[in-house]
């Protein structure tokens, strides 16, 4: 994308030259979006939009302050870094407090970002949706969903010497079908680089396929099922799952991760079968992230003083034991343990099945398309309650013989893993809820026991 | 970053307007946003958090031939205002070459005026390290406590301006503040459960007055007690009971069971791919029966301190208050331009928003009201009703099915109630239902003192995700046999 007028470097290095407290961070974050709505077989609404902003950190020995704003000069710049610091004197010593990362000049600094094509996404756009509403009213449903494009590129300059760059790509399709009168419905989503990788024709056709896969309905009662999730439940409740992987969060007693009885943390424990792995990567192929740390905002999950930190692989679950947990420098300094910062992606590694594969080894159970509304009930148990959403389906001795009415589920994605019986093949999954939070995902489908239906919904 | 306001941007809007007239649009609206943001948190004695965002850019909507073209910028010059306005009918264009119904809009008289929401005391205003000592002061006196193992307090401020210009003549500035400020404690039980208790303030429409008037550091001094109860709390046995629900937890329940329900685009669709539908239907008026004939809700965009009053929506609507729920039976709707037009309704009712400059006006949730009984009725009084019940304060964990049908709540402190009478705190609840029955199970609201403006900064909606501020003012109100859980057994 093109960055109006001036270079981010010139701003990052002139914010840092003004910069007179003891330590200081700058970002410039470029980012553009193209989107489409649609609803019932038309367009609703569209639109695009570019912005560029810029965030200083001014690290003061008696506090810090993180000012974000959008500058159009050299001089805004250091004027933001002059306010940032006048706010830092007089904040008070941050609760993560530590020295900054030394870092390196990456020659990323230097990069500019490819130009997106608008023209031709929303070209796409409309040869695409023209196509399915095409289709869609051949076989009598009606389609809802969106389809976006957009990249962000990330430049960093701290005064402890790190320079580094990132550009990202990402696009998105989701459709819901609905069937005439809107008695039953389906979903399906993809996730991309750049929306030419989107096969919009294809989630339509995924769509068909499962209203096409039983013409009954059966009525089922809440109670504890076997179930198999498809990628896009296992993702949803992971991503859950990793706000909750925090060791501060753990030590305090305040997560699942923590030790009720003996205080302290489960780190070691075995916590799921041994065929669960979950890790991090930014630099896996086809789910990259930003390899390295940047945010303006501390928690038991992130701290400023470590912007500018390369992000490693981590193992955060290896063999269904609890190996680590989200840790900042300064806390792992303080509990003497390694660092493992929060990466912006999860890889749940798994077997060779699809989830058809997987639906017929069971005898009695469920399948599940989409969770929805997955809202916290108890962070120490992590219990999740939300609902089933967009096809659930009744198998029995290893076969689909109907659709069935959605459920409201009380559940904890540690148990769904802690009760995991197999994993299918892990590919990149399209969260239905959380598509959105910046977290990439690659999962399996998952068999798992014991998950909780609490309630009918006869919502669709 | 100073704004140039007004004389700068309607020069822009000018040229916005006129290149997108010049290029065949129909309808055309500019709007310039300034939002700024601080947030502050303390952890026990610490400081964790100090941010201050600023965002500044423009939005151009155009619709051309029947077709919607949105384009945004934040890049401030005449010649980027000009080319955003072309992006904007290019898109219109590419996409009216889709199959599809044409988009028109509502009338609406045009509006020219100015607006600020009454506000005492500017928080941006406020030294920052008045600030940081309030919210350090309050965690000092928490942790004075032995019960309290940890706590967070935090404080939230936003201003938001915005300056609306469309082709139809409307021209309107307006500028509004909102706060929330809070505190959270942690205590570990004997069993090593974690056990949370948050304050009962609620986030409202004003200024740094709302902080100064609450007394956090009384309530932070009351506060341990409290959360001693709650450690000492027997679990909840499972069941069906009557409940009180205050208006600290009510009003969520009425967002989620009312607020959302009731809004027309969802109802015809238009969020289905992610935030679902209704079951409430475009044939419902006057003939669903939402709830008991003590239930009346008001929508409005009016309300003073109100997180969704505003003066005129981002349609260029001026505020209205209206009906929806009247002795039980659905009365209205919410609903914008657009969606006004869709069903043949003469005007707009005002809820268009959008969450920033970047972002495409959308359907949002007005202030959504229950009404408190004209009696005197005190919360007291409801209790006295009940044999075997439990009283609810304060939110917490909410979920609600795709059609706003099935819902389950928790909150912050729960007590049982027998034979009229309060008899001490239970834990680890959860209420679950469905809307229209538990509507139907309100048998008594309470009176104007009961009542409290409570809301959010966040309700989500939309592709993309936007979030608007909302609030709900609410009694509290007296529901028969309602499902119980025991959240440790589920």
């Amino acid at each position: 994308m093109t960055l109006p007028g001036h270079a981010p470097q010139d701003l990052l290095e002139a914010a840092l030259e003004a910069a007179r407290c003891d330590g200081a961070i700058a970002y410039v974050h470029a980012s553009s979006a193209r989107n489409v709505r649609f609803a019932s077989n038309k367009v609703t609404t569209s639109g695009e939009f570019r912005k560029e902003t810029l965030s200083v950190i001014a690290i003061c020995k008696d506090g810090t302050c993180a000012l974000r704003s959008e500058v159009s000069s050299v001089e805004e710049a250091v004027e933001l870094m002059g306010q940032a610091e006048h706010i830092a004197m007089r904040s008070g010593p941050p609760a993560d407090a530590y020295a900054l990362y030394e870092g390196t000049h990456s020659p990323r600094f230097e990069a500019t970002p490819t130009q997106p094509h608008s023209e031709d996404f929303f070209d796409f756009a409309s040869d695409s949706l023209e196509a399915i509403f095409r289709d869609a009213r051949a076989l009598t449903l009606d389609t809802f969903g969106y389809i976006e494009d957009a990249e962000d590129a990330i430049y960093l300059a701290t005064s402890s010497g790190c320079r580094d760059a990132w550009f990202d790509e990402r696009s998105h399709f989701g459709i819901t079908a609905r069937t005439d009168q809107w008695k039953r419905s389906t979903w399906s989503g993809q996730t991309g680089t750049k929306f030419s990788d989107l096969d919009p024709i294809k989630s339509l056709e995924r769509c068909s396929q499962l209203l096409d896969i039983s013409s009954l309905h059966q009525q089922m009662s809440p109670g504890q099922y076997r179930v198999v999730l498809s990628r896009s439940c296992v993702a949803d409740m992971l991503i859950w799952m990793y706000w909750l992987m925090a060791l501060r969060d753990a030590n305090e007693g305040k997560s699942v991760f923590a030790d009720r009885k003996l205080g302290g943390n489960r780190l070691g424990d075995a916590i799921c079968p041994p065929f669960i792995n979950l890790r991090s990567d930014p630099q896996l192929a086809g789910l990259e992230c930003i390899p390295f740390v940047v945010t303006s905002t501390s928690s038991s999950l992130e701290s400023v003083f470590d912007n500018g930190m390369p992000v490693e692989p981590v193992m955060w679950i290896e063999n269904g034991s609890l190996e680590n947990l989200v840790t900042t420098r300064s806390y792992a300094a303080k509990e003497g343990v390694k660092v493992t910062p929060f990466t912006q992606n999860l890889i749940l590694d798994g077997g060779q099945s699809s989830s058809m594969e997987l639906v017929r080894e069971v005898e009695h159970g469920l399948l599940i398309n989409c969770l929805w509304y997955i809202r916290m009930v108890d962070p120490q148990s992590a219990l999740l309650t939300g609902l089933t959403r967009d096809g659930v389906y009744v198998i029995k001795d290893g076969e689909i013989v109907a659709e069935t009415n959605n459920f409201r589920f009380n559940m904890s994605p540690v148990e769904m893993l802690a009760r995991a019986e197999n994993v299918g093949e892990s590919r990149i999954a399209t969260p239905r809820e959380f598509d959105d939070v910046g977290i990439r995902v690659q999962a399996p489908p998952i068999v798992t026991n014991g998950w909780h239906m609490s309630s009918v919904s006869d919502a669709l | 970053m100073t704004i140039p306001l007004t004389s700068t941007w309607q020069e822009m809007a000018d040229i916005a307007i006129a290149t997108c007239r010049q290029l065949g649009a129909g309808f055309v609206d500019f709007r310039f946003e300034d939002l700024r943001k601080q947030q502050l948190e303390a952890k026990e004695v610490q400081i964790e958090r100090v941010n201050d965002f600023r965002s500044s850019g423009y939005a151009i909507r155009v619709l051309l031939d029947g077709r919607w073209g949105f384009a945004a910028s934040n890049e401030m010059s005449p010649v980027a205002v000009a080319n955003t306005a072309r992006r904007a009918i290019a898109i219109a264009k590419s996409l009216k070459m889709v199959t599809g119904c044409e988009v028109h809009i509502a009338d609406e008289p045009p509006h020219v005026g100015a607006w600020q929401a009454p506000v005492e005391e500017d928080p941006f205003s406020v030294d920052i390290e008045e600030k940081i000592d309030h919210l350090l002061e309050i965690n000092k006196i928490l942790l004075e406590a032995k019960v309290v193992k940890h706590c967070n307090s935090w404080l939230d401020q936003v201003k938001e301006i915005k300056y609306l210009v469309n082709s139809e003549g409307t021209e309107t500035t307006q500028e509004r503040t909102r706060i929330q400020a809070n505190f959270e404690t942690t205590a570990i039980g004997p069993d090593g459960q974690l056990i949370r208790l948050r304050s009962d303030a609620v986030p409202a429409g004003k200024g740094y007055e709302y902080v100064r008037e609450y007394d956090f550091l009384k309530v932070a001094e009351e506060h341990p007690h409290l959360l001693e109860e709650k450690v000492a709390a027997p679990s909840v046995d499972a069941g069906s009971y009557d409940l009180v629900v205050g208006p600290t937890n009510l009003w969520l329940t009425i967002h989620e069971s009312i607020g959302h329900a009731t809004e027309l685009d969802r109802i015809l669709g238009y969020e289905a791919n992610y935030a679902g539908t209704s079951f409430v239907t475009t044939r419902d008026i006057g003939q669903l029966r939402y709830g008991s004939d003590v239930v009346n809700v008001i929508a409005d965009r009016t309300q003073p301190g109100g997180l969704s009053t505003v003066a005129w929506d981002d349609d260029g609507v001026e505020a209205q208050e209206w009906s929806l729920i009247t002795e039980g039976l659905l009365t209205g709707y919410q609903f914008n331009r657009e969606i006004a037009a869709v069903q043949g309704f003469g005007r707009s009712v005002g809820c268009a928003f959008a969450d920033s400059w970047q972002h495409i006006p959308i359907q949002r949730m007005p202030n959504i009201s229950l009404q408190p009984s004209s009696d005197d009725i005190s919360i007291e009084d409801l209790i006295s009703d009940v044999k075997n019940g439990i009283y609810i304060v304060g939110d917490d964990s909410w979920s609600i099915d795709m059609k706003r049908l099935n819902f389950q709540f928790t909150g912050q402190r729960f007590y049982r109630i027998r034979n009229g009478k309060l008899a001490g705190m239970v834990k680890n609840l959860a209420y679950q239902g469905n809307t229209i029955q538990f509507w139907n199970s309100c048998v008594a609201v309470g009176g104007p003192s009961t009542y409290v403006l409570c809301g959010a900064f966040n309700c989500g909606k939309g592709q993309p995700g936007q979030v608007a501020p909302v609030s709900h003012g609410t009694p509290a109100a007296l529901f028969r046999n309602v499902n119980v859980l025991n959240t440790d057994e589920e």
